[in-house]
């Protein structure tokens, strides 16, 4: 086997993970870099390291059945458009971690879960992530309505750890906000827009 | 046979690297005088910084159990009590260069507004210097270490002709002055330490905006590159690293003789000499050491026959308010990462045009956190979830500006630092104890700088975000200390004549932000540099005089 056939097969058998957690936009990223093997291989390893490992290792923290739960409301929360979601991103396995090592936000957790699993009930379904859709955005509505409730309530909490997860991920905050920073420049162009200097001075 | 080496006696031992410390040992060392700097941790190594790895990256990082270095000093190693009502935020940096590694590198001159603050309004003592005093020093500094900023200067912002040039503003922070200037409030460019050009051999700022992490290149100041590597070059320059300073050691006479010092890897304790003892370890810091350093001569610390060393504790009052541009949502979004943080400045005004205010003093306002950022922490506070949501948070990422006042704090008697014999740490050594609150005076400043916020955002039209009017960020949070150790004229009531020298104790000089007679609205380091500059410039021609 050829060094390039090697190296592609591993980019191949990479790419099966990958393909789970990456966007299209993502993946299709990956396939100029095929040309360049050697890169190919130091970028899909760079971009492997950086994945999250969400898909292979499963909840630390969660049970199956409650993780879904999670799942399904981050995804209700940052949902997939034409760009990412919070699943797409690897939210919920962030907020697993983040449970997983807060011993209060545990004790929270249970109880939030054991409320909505209630509610869910009372609305006809064996849980939350059996309900319809409609009944689940209402279910998520009345809880970001009841303005008793929301300050460091279940809804806000999720909708925290949703925000920071997904605006800290390269789904996030380079994909869906465009996020171009923390890179080399020779020079910073600033405000370039006439409209914006215009009637008043620069400074005074 | 073996010969005991005779223990050295260096001409002066600095105590501390960063602003001060370091600017003290680097202007004695190219004058031909023997330093040994202690500092309290150890060299910063750049090429470990994280300054190039993305949030994401990090994220990934931490799950490999990798971390960025370090750079605070840990709670857990050295514990600081304060009382459960009056919450106090100490953040220290104890290595090479200390605070400078990461500060915030706004470079404002203290101006005679600041200076006759006092004298003027009768609060406290009178600054023992003025403008011409320490201009010519602010001249040198803004030369050496590169200050990158506007020629648009003011009454209460003097500025040089030494300027690096200023960085472009981001649109949102160009939008926010034009705003204000319609409000009739007026904003420049900002001051700030990054080198918009090499200088002095230090290559240019890249631009990558992630100076917090630590710069990889060294591309604005800090006092272990621009300082003490240079000083060492004199070979003048002996450091001990991991030596945390516990007392200034005295003689029969009164005179300092040395210093008491523990190494932090072994705990051994450890004693040098030296003809003069520089202190440069931080505020507060600083502080523990003098009120620890108890002898006959000096019962309760020495050089403190005033009572005032620990008393008038100032830090800064602050707040954050945030906006959206209504130009800039839903546009276009840009890498405005620029030199990091703020690229424009809000000088103090309230002393101007007979403007009647019903408190003393004045404030200023920085900028930092304008236009697209590493995160968008925003969307917490906008409503609702879903498609929408998302759609909001994308469309108001480029639009983004924050808002953020400082005010100066009084000095009061009752705002102090003591020590504690009776809970010591694992040296041995009190504990330090910090007792601080902010009174009348400053929750009135506070009204008019939320006033001048609101002002200027209504004035852009911009999209406020909620906030909680009189809300202002811990105490500490600054990271502004001052006061502690104040020059003064009056030896009764200050422990520093005007060069930084022990009134007590001549041979005694205390060269950082304790030393500041007010604290002013202003961001301290530029100050602090110019200051230990000219104090050490004053001692080293004492020594030559053979005065001290």
């Amino acid at each position: 086997m050829s060094e390039k056939q090697n190296i592609l097969n591993r980019v191949d058998s990479r790419r099966t993970a990958l393909i789970k957690i990456a966007t299209a936009a993502t993946s299709a990223a990956i396939a100029p870099l095929l040309a360049e093997t050697s890169e190919a291989e130091h970028h899909l390893h760079e971009m492997l390291e950086q994945a999250p490992a969400a898909v292979e290792t499963g909840p630390e923290y969660f049970s199956q059945g409650d993780y879904a739960t999670i799942s399904r409301l981050a995804d209700l929360i940052i949902p997939r458009t034409e760009t990412p979601g919070a699943i797409d991103a690897g939210v919920p396995h962030w907020i697993d971690r983040q449970v997983a090592a807060d011993l209060k936000l545990q004790g929270r957790f249970k109880e939030w879960l054991a409320e909505l699993a209630e509610e869910a009930h009372a609305a006809g379904g064996t849980q939350f992530t059996a309900l319809t859709e409609p009944q689940q955005i209402a279910m998520l509505q009345a809880m970001s309505g009841d303005v008793s409730k929301l300050k460091g309530g279940f809804f806000e909490t999720m909708k925290d750890l949703t925000v920071e997860n997904y605006y800290k991920s390269e789904a996030g905050l380079a994909q869906e906000l465009g996020f171009k920073g923390n890179t080399f420049r020779a020079s910073f162009p600033g405000c370039t827009h006439p409209e914006h200097w215009a009637s008043a001075e620069h400074t005074q | 046979m073996t010969v005991k080496k005779a223990q050295p006696v260096y001409d002066v031992v600095v105590i501390g690297s960063g602003a001060a410390g370091g600017m003290a040992a680097w202007n004695l060392t190219r004058q031909g005088v023997n330093v040994l700097v202690l500092d309290a941790g150890e060299r910063f190594d750049r090429a470990k910084f994280w300054t190039h790895v993305k949030p994401w990256q990090a994220a990934a990082r931490h799950e490999r159990g990798q971390y960025a270095p370090e750079f605070h000093l840990s709670i857990d190693e050295q514990p600081y009590l304060t009382p459960d009502d009056k919450p106090f935020e100490l953040i220290r940096v104890w290595g090479r260069g200390g605070k400078t590694n990461i500060w915030g590198r706004v470079a404002l001159r203290y101006s005679d507004v600041d200076f006759e603050g006092p004298a003027r309004d009768g609060w406290g003592v009178p600054w023992p210097i003025r403008y011409k005093d320490i201009s010519p020093y602010y001249d040198k500094v803004d030369q050496f270490i590169g200050v990158c900023g506007g020629l648009d200067d003011q009454d209460s912002l003097p500025g040089s002709q030494y300027m690096l040039p200023a960085p472009a503003p981001r649109c949102g922070e160009r939008l926010l002055q034009k705003a204000a200037q319609n409000a009739g409030v007026s904003i420049v460019a900002g001051r700030r330490a990054v080198l918009t050009k090499p200088h002095n051999g230090h290559p240019a700022c890249h631009y990558c905006g992630a100076c917090g992490s630590g710069c990889d290149v060294g591309a604005f100041f800090n006092a272990s590159d621009y300082l003490i590597d240079p000083a060492l070059q004199t070979g003048e320059l002996t450091v001990v690293d991991n030596a945390v300073v516990a007392r200034v050691l005295v003689d029969d006479k009164g005179l300092a003789n040395g210093v008491q010092y523990f190494d932090r890897k072994t705990k051994a304790e450890r004693r040098v000499k030296a003809r003069v003892v520089v202190v440069g370890a931080s505020c507060v810091d600083s502080t523990r050491i003098l009120l620890n350093s108890k002898s006959p001569a000096y019962p309760n610390g020495i050089g403190n026959s005033s009572d005032a060393i620990g008393r008038y504790l100032c830090e800064q009052t602050r707040f954050h308010v945030y906006g959206f541009m209504p130009e800039l949502i839903g546009g276009p979004v840009y890498d405005d990462s620029g030199i990091g943080g703020e690229h424009i400045y809000m000088p103090r005004f309230n002393h101007r045009d007979g403007r009647k205010r019903d408190y003393l003093r004045g404030f200023g306002m920085q900028f930092w956190g304008c236009g697209a950022q590493e995160g968008a922490s925003y969307a917490k506070a906008l409503p609702g979830f879903g498609v929408d949501f998302k759609k909001a948070v994308k469309q108001r990422y480029p639009a983004l500006v924050a808002l953020h006042p400082y005010g100066e704090t009084l000095g009061r008697a009752e705002n102090r630092i003591t020590v504690d014999a009776n809970n010591v740490d694992m040296y041995g050594v009190p504990r330090l104890k910090i007792e601080y609150q902010i009174g009348d005076n400053e929750r009135r400043m506070v009204e008019e700088m939320y006033d001048t916020a609101e002002q200027i955002l209504r004035s852009a039209k911009a999209e406020i975000m909620p906030y909680e009017r009189g809300w202002l960020d811990k105490p500490g949070s600054a990271i502004h200390e001052h006061g502690t150790c104040r020059m003064g004229d009056d030896a009764k009531k200050s422990p520093l004549n005007a060069f930084n020298q022990m009134h007590d104790v001549k041979n005694v000089f205390v060269v950082d932000g304790s030393a500041f007679t007010t604290a002013s609205e202003k961001n301290p380091t530029l100050t602090i540099l110019a200051l230990a500059w000219r104090a050490t410039d004053y001692l080293a021609g004492e020594m030559k005089r053979g005065n001290v």
